[in-house]
């Protein structure tokens, strides 16, 4: 990656180096206002030879101020420049008179050519400015020069012949302007004359800014010529412009007609109306594509023309996703589409296309949204909306412009049931093991809330082993225990259902491994809700309390920058690991694979040999920008995953969000995964499940099961479609499967079609040519399948294998277990949420008496929880 | 840039200034579009830069170094006028003013593309990656002048090669011109 990086750099140098430079348009322009500059600098240099006149005007300035001062009474001297004249004192009695003429222009002596054309130029910019008249200029300055030089003012007269001479209140202005920037003060009111705190003032295209005090009063620098600009909520802005001579500038603002504009996004108030992630554009093409594309910043179409249109080529920038499917939300007037219905739209029909991006687009429609939304708009939608775009937004018409839309529609990864295959030509079934029970903590929530529960949420699998069940613990050298069990199928009596139980062996506290855990904590600023990042630090406590003295704990963080904020430290030093977490707040970005990276980097550094490492990821899986860091932050894992350490990934404040994202992390990086929405949850999978969660004890459990056809017509299995695993997968040590915790027990169920039934739900009629269409002999005549296991040792490479023959003989279904019972009541629940099409009895009220029938062992009361969650869904 | 024209210069002489003006600014100018996106900018940045120049030109020793040090005080102008508008903790995408080209048929990376393709960059995270990669300053220097950390310099700078690696992906993949980019 660093020579991608290096070649990344080199490449944009070189062409920048190799970039021709050329004469642009403005170069003419930039050069003369480059000498403009010059010029006035310059007449700055040329200032101080003109030293003594500046001081010596100014002498003369004041004595004419002074003069008017006891001449009149007005108070505004620029308003009311009066005419003075330069004192002639005609009773003097020695001195030399001089008397200047017009001829007796200043010509500086010692100047070359350039120099007296620069003083000209001076002079009558001078002129320009103060509308004085050249002459008087060098008169005041030949004035000046002979005062410095010591000549009493009173033997100087001036004679011209043109009219009026020095304007004194000019002359202070000119004087002035060399002075520029002044101290200006004021009090802002309001209509009433009451005084208004709280003003913005700044000074237009400049950094310096203020705001009134209490009472209404303000004070700060400014050059003249610059504009200062006096704003308030509510009120008419002003912009007043510094002149030479005020040095107080009191304001009064007139109501305004509306407050500051407040563009609503995504059911947030935002002040600025730069929006980020909201780019709205009026189509005006006559395709779709074509009007999406380059229409709107941010939106990639790639090369539309010579690829045959795919939903492919619409990808909005900035999208992050794990999953390799990156569509973008399609919504048109309130109904999501599919980009090739968008594509079949009538372009003249559409009226506004707006994209949406990042938070804006999932806080709107959800996880679909992850990928950015396009939300087009017929002309007659649209025509409602003109109106509400760029007004102050009422909820209300964020509904008509955003129209939320039905949340049982494709809200997380679809997966089609597993469907019943013929045991004759297709007996053996393998899949991986799961441990994780998110599905179910999700839908608990779903019903909890009232909501309808996508059935693409419910993985049955995750609900069964939501539960404890009665399994014989484990006393060989096997770290798990098998138990079967073949009963009738409540949901269809001509079925049969074969249970397969794992128990994984329960280690006890002490002699467990010594664990090396790192926490990984996001801490950027999405973290920052009451849900997030403080019940981290609460779950984090909790954790800690479970760990024995010896075990080590360190701490990693990721926002903007990756850090470590504790290094390995015993778990006994509670106080300071408490202290380490508490400090933890939320702002930034969120570089995830860097944090990732760190924290291998840490695990392996203090790695336990034989021990339990495990990096702990906390987040709200929000992770980096853009695709590629995903998919690098994949890879990284899943290299990582050979050095032994193990990850579990708390997802925090997820909500509905597509939880496909930490299930991959998590299986990538051999670990498990969770969602803590609350303190419970945190308490449960993190203390009582401690174990379970946290000490693997073994790795890629894979199961497989081969069915006798003489017994077994066809079989299903329920659940596990997310982990079914290729027939030769089974033997092959390098694929992934899943991992079996501490104490924990893993359920499958088949749905079995005995020999000689007729179901509707399955048809044998295929008619093999090659191969012999019975089955074997009567060997194994009584075993109703084999089922064989395969596992790793935590820290092993090659897998064990265990073999397990199932007998035909079924068992009663009165006779069964308790378990047998509750168990298959859940899975029964699972397919009536899936809506499966191969249960027809979806009844609540048999799933309820099954349920009450397995209910025994419930010390935490979760069963009992269940019963209740099935009483609220009809 | 001859070294009689900087003499001269020093010595406020119009005609020389101009020279090197007109030998310069065409340079200058492609140093301030990389920073500054707006015509306006541009030129305001400009005329400040060759304002300083040839008023401050008693700084400047060693008259041959005399474009490096204009290029420098030319990019701290760029600069000045950037912090006053970026954020550069940004991450959030900021809307490029340019749209997309229609075709791609040109097979190798032009300046025009070049600037286009840096266009869609936050800002701070295309000034960081300018500073770095192509003027050659280290973190330290660009958080020096920048006024941020040199973590922000760095996650910014990933910011940029991540965008930039994607971007030439996504327009490019097409023509594997090798400019020494491996895969």
């Amino acid at each position: 990656m660093e020579s991608q990086n290096n070649n990344i750099d080199k490449y944009f140098k070189k062409i920048s180096d190799e970039t021709q430079p050329k004469n642009f348009p403005g170069m003419d322009d930039v050069w003369n206002r480059v000498e403009k500059k010059l010029d006035k600098n310059e007449k700055k240099r040329a200032f101080p030879l003109w030293k003594y006149a500046g001081i010596a005007a100014s002498i003369l300035v004041l004595i004419g101020v002074g003069s008017i001062f006891l001449n009149n009474n007005s108070t505004n001297i620029i308003q009311q420049p009066e005419p003075t004249i330069v004192s002639i004192e005609e009773d003097s009695i020695n001195d030399e008179v001089i008397t200047l003429t017009e001829k007796d222009k200043f010509v500086p002596e010692g100047l070359d050519q350039e120099e007296t054309k620069r003083e000209k130029k001076i002079v009558s910019e001078i002129a320009g400015d103060t509308n004085l008249l050249k002459e008087d200029i060098y008169n005041a300055v030949v004035v000046s020069e002979l005062i410095s030089e010591g000549i009493s003012e009173k033997t100087i007269s001036v004679q011209k012949e043109t009219e009026p001479n020095l304007n004194v209140a000019s002359a202070k202005k000119v004087i002035d302007s060399k002075v520029s920037v002044k101290t200006i003060t004021g009090t802002v009111t309001d209509y009433f004359g009451l005084p208004l705190p709280g003003v913005n003032i700044i000074v237009k295209n400049s950094t310096i800014g203020t705001q009134t005090d209490f009472d209404g009063k303000y004070s700060l620098t400014a050059d003249v010529g610059q504009t200062l600009v006096f704003s308030y909520v509510g009120f008419e802005s002003q912009e007043i412009e510094v002149t030479g001579s005020k040095t107080t500038i009191n304001v009064q603002l007139e109501m305004g007609q509306e407050l500051n504009q407040v563009v609503v996004t995504a059911y947030a108030i935002q002040r600025e109306k730069k929006v980020l992630g909201y780019a709205v554009s009026q189509p005006n093409n006559n395709s779709v594509q074509k009007t999406l594309s380059g229409r709107t910043a941010g939106v990639l179409i790639s090369d539309y023309e010579s690829i045959p249109a795919s939903s492919d080529n619409v990808k909005i920038r900035g999208i992050n996703s794990l999953p390799n499917n990156s569509q973008p939300l399609y919504v048109y007037d309130g109904k999501p589409l599919s980009f090739e219905e968008i594509q079949k739209l009538n372009a003249k029909e559409i009226g506004s296309i707006s994209i949406l991006k990042n938070q804006a687009a999932t806080n709107i429609y959800g996880s679909r949204g992850s990928n950015g939304v396009i939300v087009i708009q017929s002309k007659k939608e649209s025509e409602k909306n003109k109106k509400i775009i760029g007004d102050t937004i009422s909820f209300n018409d964020l509904k008509i412009m955003f129209p939320l839309v039905e949340s049982n529609q494709e809200s997380y990864e679809s997966f089609i049931e597993n469907q019943f295959e013929g045991a004759l030509h297709n007996p053996v079934s393998t899949f991986s093991i799961d441990v994780d029970n998110a599905s179910y903590t999700n839908i608990r929530r779903f019903i909890n809330n009232g909501q309808t529960v996508p059935k693409d949420a419910v993985r049955i699998e995750e609900m069964i082993n939501f539960f404890k069940y009665d399994y014989p613990q484990p006393k060989s050298k096997h770290p798990f225990t098998i138990s079967t069990e073949y009963s009738d199928a409540p949901w269809n009596p001509n079925h049969k259902l074969l249970k397969i139980g794992l128990k994984g062996k329960d280690i006890p506290t002490d002699k467990l491994p010594k664990s090396n855990f790192v926490f990984l904590v996001d801490v950027s600023g999405s973290m920052n809700s009451p849900n997030r990042l403080p019940l981290v630090k609460s779950s984090l406590k909790i954790l800690l309390e479970e760990l024995r003295d010896d075990d080590l704990v360190s701490i990693v963080y990721y926002a903007n920058n990756v850090g470590v904020l504790l290094e390995p430290t015993k778990a006994s030093e509670k106080e300071k690991i408490i202290e380490v977490i508490d400090q933890m707040r939320a702002s930034g970005g969120t570089s995830g694979g860097a944090g990732i990276e760190l924290a291998y980097e840490m695990a392996e550094k203090s790695f336990i040999k034989g021990g339990n490492n495990r990096i702990i990821l906390a987040t709200d899986g929000d992770f980096n920008i853009g695709r590629s860091s995903d998919e690098e932050m994949l890879k990284l894992i899943e290299e990582k995953r050979k050095s032994g350490v193990f990850l579990t990934c708390l997802g925090y404040g997820m909500g509905n969000y597509k939880d496909s994202k930490m299930e991959i992390l998590a299986n990538k990086g051999n670990g498990n995964y969770a969602y803590i929405d609350n303190i419970q949850e945190a308490n449960r999978f993190l203390s009582k499940e401690f174990k379970g969660s946290m000490f693997t004890i073994a790795k890629d459990v894979k199961i497989q099961i081969e069915f006798n056809p003489k017994h077994v017509q066809a079989y299903r299995l329920i659940g596990y479609e997310n982990r079914k695993l290729r027939n030769e997968d089974f033997t092959n040590d390098a694929i992934d499967a899943g991992e079996l915790g501490s104490g924990h027990t893993v359920t499958a169920f088949y749905e079995i079609i005995p020999v000689g039934v007729k179901s509707e739900f399955y048809e044998n009629n295929l008619d093999l040519k090659y191969t012999q269409n019975t089955s074997k002999s009567n060997e194994y005549a009584d075993e109703l399948a084999t089922v064989k296991f395969r596992y790793k040792k935590p820290d092993g490479k090659n897998s064990i294998e265990m073999v397990h023959p199932i007998t035909k003989i079924p068992v009663k279904f009165e006779n069964a277990s308790k378990d047998f019972k509750f168990a298959s009541a859940v899975a029964w629940f699972g397919l009536k949420l899936r809506d499966s099409k191969l249960v027809s009895n979806k009844e609540s009220e048999e799933i309820l008496k099954l349920a009450r029938e397995g209910l025994h062992n419930d010390t935490d009361g979760y069963k009992a929880e269940f019963i209740r969650l099935v009483e609220s869904v009809k | 840039m001859e070294e009689h024209l900087i003499i001269q210069c020093r010595k406020l002489h119009r005609p020389s200034q101009k020279r090197v003006y007109e030998l310069l600014a065409p340079k200058l100018y492609l140093t301030c579009k990389r920073y500054l996106k707006k015509e306006e900018d541009i030129e305001d940045t400009l005329t400040e830069a060759f304002f300083t120049i040839f008023t401050k030109l008693d700084q400047l020793k060693e008259n041959l170094a005399f474009e490096g040090w204009a290029r420098k005080i030319t990019t701290n102008l760029c600069l000045l006028h950037l912090k006053r508008n970026v954020n550069f903790n940004l991450y959030l995408e900021d809307v490029s003013q340019q749209p997309l080209a229609e075709n791609s048929n040109e097979t190798f990376l032009e300046e025009q593309d070049l600037l286009k393709l840096l266009n869609y960059l936050p800002e701070g995270a295309k000034t960081v990656f300018i500073l770095f990669a192509i003027e050659g300053y280290s973190h330290k220097e660009i958080a020096e002048k920048l006024g941020i950390s040199e973590g922000t310099s760095k996650s910014q700078l990933n910011v940029s090669r991540t965008k930039l690696k994607e971007l030439i992906e996504v327009y490019y993949s097409q023509k594997t011109v090798n400019y020494g980019i491996s895969k």
